[in-house]
């Protein structure tokens, strides 16, 4: 029988392999270690491994490499992008090949955990399909108007109207954070830019998650309602579980990094 | 070696001076000594006159006595050098020079040159004109020597003597020389007299001459080399005082505009240079330093989640998780700056942009008590930038003044218009305080990443990130400021790709 692991870490960086393996090792998480890509694809090879969890720049191949190449060959695993370089378009284009999420570094143990945990319960739950959601939680939030949606990845969405926009988590949050402790909204006023994190969700299970903003533009208000009740955010992320308003400051040269989902919003309108 | 100039134009002017002041004193001196000689020709020639009619009557009784007599009263005055009476064989018959009776002269001598001009018989009629003649003597000086022929007439050979025929036509020759001496010394004092005159008319004027050249041209001209060599040296603050209206004025003037223009543009390329490698150097460490940041922060934060409830290292490894984020938002910060995103640019409404600066830190404005001016002109043509970059640009130039004030009376203007530079329109936009201003010594240093005067506060990136958003596009930033009075950022962005919103409509 193959062996079986919870994570793989692909990291060449000495300190920081050690770091993130013995926090998820403490953690009880089984990890198998490489230091670049083609020990990577060894290791996926001969065992099975729940998540990937890569380094962005590894010597030889890159970490977008390894992505393309699980994409294709085993779609089913989440990959999340360390990324030492948190720039707007190594975000973008993790998302548009099929990341589940990234970690910027420096990152600490809340972080870590929070979206190595979020990408393994999705694993577990197999509800992970880098084409196109496997699950179809938009027609389930009934009060959501898909027909306006703009999605980063299945990270967040946004819902254009003129030169505003609501913000929202996508399919990689709901059902997989467990009990809501906090959540951290941005204030009116504030500027957001696509690609950098605009909220933290803090979990029960002391863990923290980012949202990066799918388009740029400066807070008009937060949901009130839904920092009073995160769990909305589990049960109806499309709609109530909205999370800011803002102003758009350059819809027209961002939206490319958006998808549009045609076809899979078959639901009703 | 200084001042040649000086020295060419002297000896030019002096020169012409020389040239014009010579000829004209040896005109002059010539037009005098022949008037003088003039005047003694005739006195010459009245002499001989004189003494042909006064020894006529004896001559005519053949008085020889009487003649003499004559001959001799009238030698005796000192103007006269010689008077010699020849007869047609070249012997003196009367002089009052008794030595000289007698003698004969030879045809070949100057005085009877004039007739017997090739040493043999007189030809016939003495030459007009040719009865003077000028010669040195053996003592050196000048001597005007009037030759005039005792011609025969009737009463010669019809008086009683029959001394003279009939045929003879010249009975003898008057010989009258006068001396020049008196001529040739007041031409030669006058001659002196203007030399000296001339010589210190030179000196004079050159002495003028350089006078007002070294106050007009000469000190302007050594402060215009002392300031280019300040410049070349690297001086560029070096600045000619501009007394004048003249063309050295207005070089001066051309001088300082330039060495500003200079001062501007070194500035500009050092600053630009040192946040280009500031920039790369800062992006490589952030690199490099994010590997043992992460380090640090993951082995902290988790050692703080298995801390249990002691206090004392509960803080302690609190501090070390706070600390490190600190680094970690201080790198994001550089990353940010260094992160050299080429703008992505579209036609944008300056004042929508300011607008929404001045909403996106409204709250904090209100908190601090400051008041807004807003002075937005209003048909300001859009520009080619990128919207969220000059965004950036002017929260921090925002949140840089509602930082700069330490007393009551709290203003930040925020002004837009189009405004002239380097000779071309820009769109200026200005955010200025009434704050606490920025010393002068550290002017040049405040768009320097790192570089800040809040204790704790910020990260000192601000206004670096000013800077290089600016400049990426081909704008410039300006700094006014005075302590205690307040600061004034003016940002100048080109116009180029712009269209009025008249030309729009148009179009």
């Amino acid at each position: 029988m193959t062996p079986s692991f919870d994570v793989l870490l692909v990291e060449d960086d000495p300190v920081v392999h050690e770091a993130a393996a013995r926090i998820l090792s403490l953690e009880g998480l089984t990890v198998d270690r490489a230091e670049d890509v083609s020990a990577a694809v060894a290791r996926l090879r001969n065992a099975q491994h729940q998540v990937v969890l890569t380094d962005l720049m590894l010597p030889g191949f890159s970490g977008f490499d390894l992505l393309d190449r699980l994409a294709n060959d085993r779609p089913q695993v989440p990959v999340i992008l360390i990324t030492g370089y948190a720039t707007i378009d190594n975000a973008l284009h993790a998302f548009k090949h099929g990341a589940f999420d990234f970690l910027p570094k420096p990152f600490d143990v809340a972080e870590l955990l929070g979206v190595v945990r979020r990408a393994l319960r999705c694993a577990e739950l197999r509800w992970w399909n880098p084409a196109a959601p496997a699950r179809d939680l938009v027609a389930a939030d009934v009060a959501a108007r898909p027909e306006r949606l703009r999605f980063l990845g299945q990270h967040s969405w946004a819902a254009i109207d003129g030169g505003t926009a609501v913000f929202g988590v996508a399919e990689s949050f709901p059902g997989l954070l467990g009990e809501i402790r906090a959540l951290r909204l941005p204030q009116p006023g504030d500027f957001l830019t696509q690609g950098l994190s605009f909220a933290e969700i803090a979990t029960a299970d002391e863990s923290i998650h980012r949202v990066w903003a799918p388009l740029s533009g400066t807070v008009i208000e937060s949901n009130g309602e839904v920092l009073e009740t995160p769990d909305l955010v589990n049960r109806l992320p499309f709609s109530s579980g909205w999370l800011t308003r803002l102003v758009l400051s350059a819809l027209e040269e961002q939206q490319d990094a958006l998808t549009i989902r045609t076809g899979t919003l078959a639901g009703p309108a | 070696m200084k001042l040649r100039i000086i020295h060419r134009v002297l000896a030019a002017v002096i020169l012409v001076l020389v040239a014009v002041g010579g000829t004209s004193a040896w005109l002059g001196s010539r037009a005098q000594q022949k008037a003088l000689s003039t005047r003694v020709e005739r006195d010459a020639v009245l002499l001989s006159n004189t003494i042909k009619n006064s020894t006529r009557h004896a001559m005519l009784l053949n008085e020889r006595e009487m003649v003499h007599r004559i001959i001799e009263l009238i030698g005796a005055q000192p103007e006269l050098k010689k008077i010699r009476v020849f007869n047609k064989d070249g012997m003196v018959i009367y002089s009052p020079d008794k030595q000289l009776i007698g003698t004969t002269v030879d045809k070949h001598s100057e005085a009877c040159d004039v007739c017997h001009l090739n040493g043999d018989t007189a030809s016939g009629e003495l030459p007009t004109g040719g009865r003077t003649r000028e010669f040195v003597d053996a003592g050196g000086s000048r001597q005007l020597g009037v030759i005039s022929p005792i011609e025969n007439e009737p009463a010669c050979w019809e008086s009683d003597c029959h001394v003279h025929s009939r045929d003879q036509r010249v009975l003898g020759v008057l010989d009258v020389t006068m001396s020049l001496a008196d001529v040739d010394r007041e031409v030669a004092s006058s001659r002196g007299y203007t030399l000296l005159l001339s010589l210190l008319a030179i000196l004079a004027i050159s002495l003028l001459l350089s006078a007002f050249f070294h106050q007009l041209v000469g000190r302007p001209v050594a402060r215009l080399v002392a300031a280019t060599n300040a410049v070349a040296t690297g001086d560029l603050a070096h600045r000619i005082p501009v007394t004048r209206n003249d063309e050295l004025g207005q070089l001066a003037t051309s001088f300082n505009e330039m060495t500003v223009r200079l001062a501007e543009a070194r500035s500009q390329i050092y600053q630009s240079n040192k946040l280009a490698s500031l920039g790369r150097l800062a992006a490589g460490i952030a690199h490099e330093i994010n590997n043992p940041l992460t380090g640090v922060l993951t082995y902290s934060s988790f050692l703080l989640k298995r801390a249990g409830d002691d206090p004392e290292v509960r803080h302690d490894l609190e501090t070390i998780v706070h600390e490190t984020k600190r680094c970690r938002d201080i790198v994001r910060g550089l990353l940010d700056f260094a992160r050299q995103v080429p703008p992505k640019k579209s036609l944008v409404d300056v004042n929508e942009i300011a607008l929404r600066a001045l909403q996106v830190i409204d709250n904090q404005l209100r908190v601090q008590n400051i008041r807004v001016v807003k002075n937005l002109r209003g048909d300001l043509p859009r520009i080619l930038a990128d919207p969220n970059q000059l965004q950036q640009v002017l929260i921090n130039l925002l949140v840089n003044a509602a930082d700069a004030f330490n007393g009551d009376n709290r203003e930040i203007r925020v002004t837009t218009g189009l405004g002239p530079r380097d000779g071309r329109d820009m769109l200026e936009v200005i955010v200025a305080d009434n704050g606490m201003g920025i010393p002068e010594k550290n002017l040049g240093k405040i768009f320097e990443p790192f570089f800040s005067t809040k204790e704790n506060k910020g990260t000192g990136l601000g206004l670096a990130v000013v800077w290089g958003i600016v400049s990426e596009h081909g704008g410039v930033v300006e700094v006014n400021s005075k302590v205690g009075q307040g600061t004034t950022f003016t940002i100048h962005l080109p116009l180029n790709g712009a269209a009025t919103s008249g030309d729009r409509s148009a179009s």
